[in-house]
């Protein structure tokens, strides 16, 4: 299979981050992770890019995070822990239900199966 | 890890942060965590290739393009901070003398004051002369206090925490410190009883005097460490070589 590059992650991102979070809090590199392995090691994300959309995803009241309490050896660098909030759970949902049309739709269209 | 790999993993996070119109508080979080997740990926990469020159390459390959992260964090800040960074960047602008941020800020002052108190003096009701010439002799003592106020933070921030610990030195500078205002002000809230007939005539109570030195000195050091600690993580990322 292709890699998934981030042009095609663009606009599923944000639902790809708060799914990740459903299976419990975590931190940047641990979503990462988390994505990697679901999508098999075809999701090919700029790392950076995550935060950004975290930022954005905390702003709007869909994730709260707190910082790390120790930096583990990192001198000073603490990584914040990123928890869904119910906002956050809705979004999910409502989330899950636009791709599955949007799957459907797109399959129609091409003419294979979703 | 060695110092240089660290700092060469900085500036990576500086390449993105610092073109970024954010609140100083908003890019501090920034860079802390854009910094713990590229170490944490710089280990993953050296546990991997075992040559740290390759480690750090493969970071920043990992990390993504400085230009287009700068574009996306500059995208998430919300239009609250934006509007908290103009002010930011108008009067406490990074790397500026005190006396430059106290011209700006009196300014401002000046010119409210005057708004103030030509509305006060076409809408309200007439006012005696000497209370119009009070109001705004006290305008123009607050606009020109700022000139004390941040030269004295200033002072303050490097007199108190270039060494740990306290001394009765340092005691004596913020006691010095927070004197040069609450005398001041102490004698303004006195006139103000008195012109406006607020309280009692006479010495303004003398233990009033001695809570706002309390007061005032605790609001001293407090101002001069934040002061401190924003200046040391400015001059510590700010000096990062970035082009």
């Amino acid at each position: 299979m292709q890699p998934i590059h981030g042009d095609k992650l663009r606009g599923h991102l944000e639902a790809l981050i708060l799914s990740t979070l459903e299976r419990g809090e975590a931190h940047g590199l641990e979503i990462l992770h988390r994505l990697e392995e679901a999508g098999s090691g075809l999701l090919r994300l700029k790392e950076g890019s995550l935060y950004p959309a975290l930022y954005r995803m905390e702003e709007a009241g869909e994730l709260v995070a707190v910082w790390e309490a120790e930096d583990h050896g990192r001198r000073g660098a603490r990584r914040r822990i990123y928890r869904l909030t119910n906002k956050g759970k809705r979004k999910l949902a409502a989330g899950r239900l636009e791709w599955q049309s949007f799957a459907r739709i797109m399959g129609n269209l091409l003419g294979a199966p979703a | 890890m060695n110092d240089s790999t660290r700092t060469q993993l900085k500036i990576m996070v500086e390449r993105t942060v610092r073109p970024v119109r954010a609140t100083f508080a908003s890019k501090r979080k920034m860079r802390e965590e854009l910094l713990a997740h590229v170490l944490a990926a710089y280990e993953e990469e050296t546990a991997k290739l075992g040559d740290e020159q390759s480690a750090l390459a493969r970071t920043g390959q990992r990390f993504g393009n400085a230009a287009e992260l700068t574009t996306q964090l500059q995208a998430s800040v919300s239009w609250h901070d934006k509007a908290a960074w103009y002010f930011e960047h108008f009067f406490k602008k990074p790397g500026t003398s005190p006396w430059y941020r106290a011209s700006r800020l009196a300014l401002v002052t000046g010119a409210l004051s005057t708004v103030l108190v030509s509305l006060g003096f076409l809408l309200g009701e007439p006012q005696p002369l000497i209370v119009i010439s009070f109001i705004t002799t006290l305008f123009v003592v607050l606009s020109l206090s700022w000139f004390i106020f941040l030269p004295l933070i200033d002072w303050l921030q490097h007199r108190l925490f270039v060494s740990s610990g306290w001394s009765w030195r340092k005691m004596a500078y913020l006691a010095a410190a927070s004197g040069i205002f609450v005398v001041p002000f102490w004698f303004i809230g006195l006139l103000i009883t008195s012109v406006f007939h607020l309280g009692p005539s006479g010495p303004y109570p003398l233990p009033m005097l001695g809570l706002a030195a309390i007061i005032m000195s605790v609001a001293f050091f407090y101002i001069a460490r934040v002061a401190n600690q924003e200046s040391r993580q400015y001059q510590e990322w700010a000096s990062l070589p970035i082009e």
